[in-house]
């Protein structure tokens, strides 16, 4: 064997950048420690603990694709509009908004919705909704009262969800039976208003009608209001959105941060405290020894993830306290009993002895010289370990035992797997998080391995 | 066999060091059961719930009795204790938690705790060993034949890459393993699922075939069923076999035994077989065998991923449901047969050191 292996943490670095594999992980992470630090930057901590909220999420469309679809598809997809209409017309009886939408995407949007804010105190109005589209056609989307709710003081509002509003596509289907020549069946507006006029237009559609859009707003009473129709897209954001309306992108950059720290804690705290507790055993011997090696047995038997998850269904942990758990859990383990030979070895070098002649106490000479040698082995062990905790932490919440508040990879990753989303095609929902899961457990992988090379000569040398 | 023969077998080295081994593992059960006994009863919590939930069951049994209604208020809650008392003492549990603690321990020990507390297996039976009996097969077929599977085209591939060090194909398995290692299987799997189900509809999301028609043919369904958990198990797994057998190869080959056998011009094949193969197999052998116990305890999160009814997906269950006894009871018998294999492990490498066999140190 050759003696070469190297020592001090800077020079095992240096051997790590020199390897491909050690390069390869390390470039492969620096992107996820990038965005680890960018996250609160980005978005304060503040938004993401709305992550389990939907009302925050309500300006997003749902189950939105990636942005950049649109690009690799080759085809315009819609993003959200939002149009604020203007006060065009005031009577004693009623007060007119209009707004126009240049639409020029090629999809339909993927829900309709109108906003109405009023400064004074009404809770209840009549308001009708037409579009004029750019063939001619006059759509009535809407036309009947609204109840307005107080959100804050001297603010009322009130929504029309003109996708989903039965109102709605009652009117519709009266005024489509001329076009479609029957009383269609199901009529989904955001389809009907934006496709070319054809007899499947109600539903189906027959690709979109581009143009000018004039949106048509008749209030009753007059007053001074805020008026806003959205026409939400069907592309959002980096990574899209989930059924939640949640930008997945931000749950993303936020699981960064979450999962460096949980996987490298959980890491460094087993590895180190098991190779500290074993090198101690075998150090001083005797009595000691033989507990902490007793111990270690215990902790092996023990079943640690059915455990896990017992402790984990019957308190709802955070991630943090999960963390807490498998710390205690991993006191001692099979770092306590792979260290014991390797201590023993060290522990019978000559200056050890010599050590131990000059007077150095045992405890010295364990922290001192005995630690510091089994360093880049235990160095390579952690990094190896990390991309286990990162996928138990993802396997809890596969469980439904997950986070209960922040976005994590895994919870993205499950909450799309119980949404159906492989059933319904929303793929970037599932391949996101896994991919940065994926990503960041093989940059560990690959450091490890390249690690584990040059701590074990005889690896290296062939 | 005359008293003194049998005194000096007792006393040899080796059945001192083996009854020594064995009393260690067997207190090392005894612990982890009383661990895992005190942690799946929350130190008594679950206890509280089971009282509410007996309390809630009798109050409502008995407002349904009209005769009942009529009682004055003072005899009701008489008759109301006496019910739950009743049941409490059927089931065991009106002692207090500390003394069941130790009375639970035992008859987990002995494999004796009895009843579920709520899952039932397919033909109605509360027993939890009728329970287990159940779904053991299911976590048997599959894991063990993934294991098998895995380090069949595993082992050859190391042994292979590990005569050719350091070319193409060996980086290549090498990175391969270490990639494929980091990913669990479950995880895989969702990819399989995405794929293979929903995209090409080849295979079904999971699940296993409900008995029917010949027993061929069955068997056959199942295996169509046990496709893609069985594929994603190999596909994590055999690069680390291969991986695993390589590095112990390489090690050997460059021994110096190894060395002087080549120098004396004994061919690469008879090398292979008498000078790396034999000192390499005790390892692989001990390997496999850990490897197809930790199968046996099933693995949770890829057996509840394809919804295999094996014992992970029954551990998950209990825990679901909250029937320590049933969660107890799989530890218990997890912990049984790690340690019965650690021990037969234990002998035989015992055996075969003549360090441990002769009592030299």
């Amino acid at each position: 064997m050759s003696g070469s292996v190297p020592t001090g943490f800077k020079a095992v670095l240096k051997e790590l950048l020199r390897t491909k594999t050690g390069l390869a992980g390390i470039i492969m992470l620096v992107p996820i420690i990038a965005m680890a630090i960018a996250a609160p930057l980005v978005a304060p901590l503040s938004v993401v603990k709305q992550w389990s909220n939907p009302l925050y999420w309500q300006n997003n469309p749902r189950d939105a694709m990636p942005i950049w679809v649109s690009w690799l598809l080759g085809k315009n997809l819609p993003q959200t509009v939002w149009l604020h209409l203007k006060r065009v017309e005031i009577t004693p009886k009623k007060a007119v908004y209009v707004g126009t939408i240049d639409y020029t995407y090629d999809d339909y949007p993927s829900e309709l919705r109108l906003y109405l804010i009023s400064e004074e105190h009404i809770d209840q109005v009549w308001i009708k909704v037409t579009v004029y589209r750019p063939d001619g056609l006059a759509l009535v989307l809407y036309n009947s009262s609204l109840s307005l709710y107080s959100v804050k003081s001297g603010e009322y509002k009130g929504v029309i969800y003109l996708s989903t509003s039965g109102e709605v596509s009652s009117e519709l289907a009266r005024q489509l039976r001329r076009i479609e020549g029957n009383v269609p069946p199901v009529v989904v507006p955001e389809v009907a208003v934006f496709s070319k006029a054809c007899p499947e237009m109600a539903s189906e559609g027959c690709g979109v009608l581009k143009g000018r859009y004039l949106v048509k707003v008749e209030i009753s009473p007059p007053g001074n209001y805020k008026v806003v129709f959205v026409a939400f897209g069907k592309v959002y954001g980096l990574f899209g959105t989930d059924d939640m309306r949640r930008d997945i992108a931000l749950g993303i950059l936020w699981g960064a941060p979450i999962a460096l720290a949980f996987g490298v804690i959980a890491s460094v705290w087993t590895v180190f405290i098991q190779a500290f507790l074993g090198s101690l055993g075998a150090w001083y011997g005797s009595k000691v020894d033989e507990l902490i090696q007793r111990l270690a047995d215990i902790m092996l038997v023990l079943p640690l993830l059915p455990l896990l998850i017992l402790i984990d269904f019957l308190y709802r942990l955070t991630v943090w306290d999960l963390l807490l758990v498998i710390m205690v859990f991993s006191i001692a383990g099979v770092v306590t009993k792979t260290v014991r030979p390797l201590t023993l070895q060290i522990a019978s070098e000559q200056y050890i002895e010599a050590a131990l002649s000059y007077g150095a106490s045992k405890m010295r000479i364990l922290l001192r010289y005995i630690l510091p040698r089994e360093l880049p082995y235990l160095i390579a062990l952690t990094v190896m370990n990390v991309p286990g905790y990162i996928f138990l932490e993802a396997a809890l919440c596969m469980l439904g035992l997950g986070e209960p508040e922040l976005p994590t990879w895994g919870r993205i990753l499950s909450d799309a797997w119980y949404a159906g989303a492989a059933y319904h095609g929303y793929w970037w929902w599932i391949l996101t998080p896994a991919g940065f899961i994926a990503w960041t457990a093989i940059a560990f992988a690959l450091i490890g391995y390249a690690l584990d090379k040059i701590v074990n000569p005889r690896l290296r040398e062939l | 066999m005359s008293l003194t023969k049998i005194r000096s077998v007792l006393l040899s080295p080796l059945s001192i060091y083996l009854i020594r081994r064995a009393a260690i593992l067997l207190v090392t059960v005894v612990i982890a059961t009383f661990l895992t006994v005190l942690i799946a009863n929350m130190g008594g919590y679950i206890d509280k719930m089971i009282y509410s939930l007996i309390k809630m069951q009798v109050v409502q049994s008995l407002r349904r009795d009209p005769s009942f209604a009529s009682l004055p208020a003072a005899v009701r809650e008489h008759i109301i204790e006496e019910r739950i008392h009743e049941i409490l003492h059927a089931r065991g549990l009106d002692q207090p938690f500390y003394v069941r603690l130790f009375i639970y321990t035992w008859k987990a020990l002995t494999l004796s705790l009895g009843q579920a507390y709520f899952i039932r297996s397919s033909t109605g039976s509360a027993n939890i060993l009728d329970i287990i009996m159940e779904r053991l097969p299911w976590t048997v077929v599959l894991f063990v034949t993934a294991t098998l599977i895995s380090a069949g085209i595993g082992i050859p591939l190391g042994l292979y890459v590990a005569r050719r060090p350091g070319s193409a194909l060996d980086k290549f398995v090498s990175i391969f393993a270490i990639v494929m290692q980091s990913l669990p299987a479950w995880f895989i799997g969702i990819f399989l699922i995405l794929l293979f189900s929903y995209q090409i509809r080849l295979f079904p999301p999971g699940g296993v075939p409900v008995y029917s028609g010949p027993f061929w043919l069955w068997c056959l369904k199942v295996l169509y069923y046990m496709t893609l958990p069985l594929l994603s198990w190999v596909v994590t797994h055999f690069g680390y076999w291969a991986y695993i057998t390589r590095n112990l190869v390489v090690s050997i080959l460059s021994e110096d035994y190894v060395v002087a056998a080549r120098a004396r011009g004994i061919p690469e094949s008879v090398i292979l077989r008498r000078y790396v193969l034999r000192p390499a197999s005790p390892t692989l052998i001990t390997m496999i065998a850990l490897a197809i116990v930790f199968a046996l305890q099933g693995a949770i999160i890829t057996e509840t991923v394809f919804d295999w009814p094996g014992l992970g997906t029954l551990y998950y269950q209990a825990i679901e449901m909250l029937d320590a006894p049933v969660v107890i009871e799989l530890t218990v018998v997890y912990a049984y047969i790690l340690v019965a294999t650690v021990f037969v492990l234990d002998i035989i490498y015992a055996v075969l050191d003549p360090r441990v066999r002769t009592g030299v140190r």
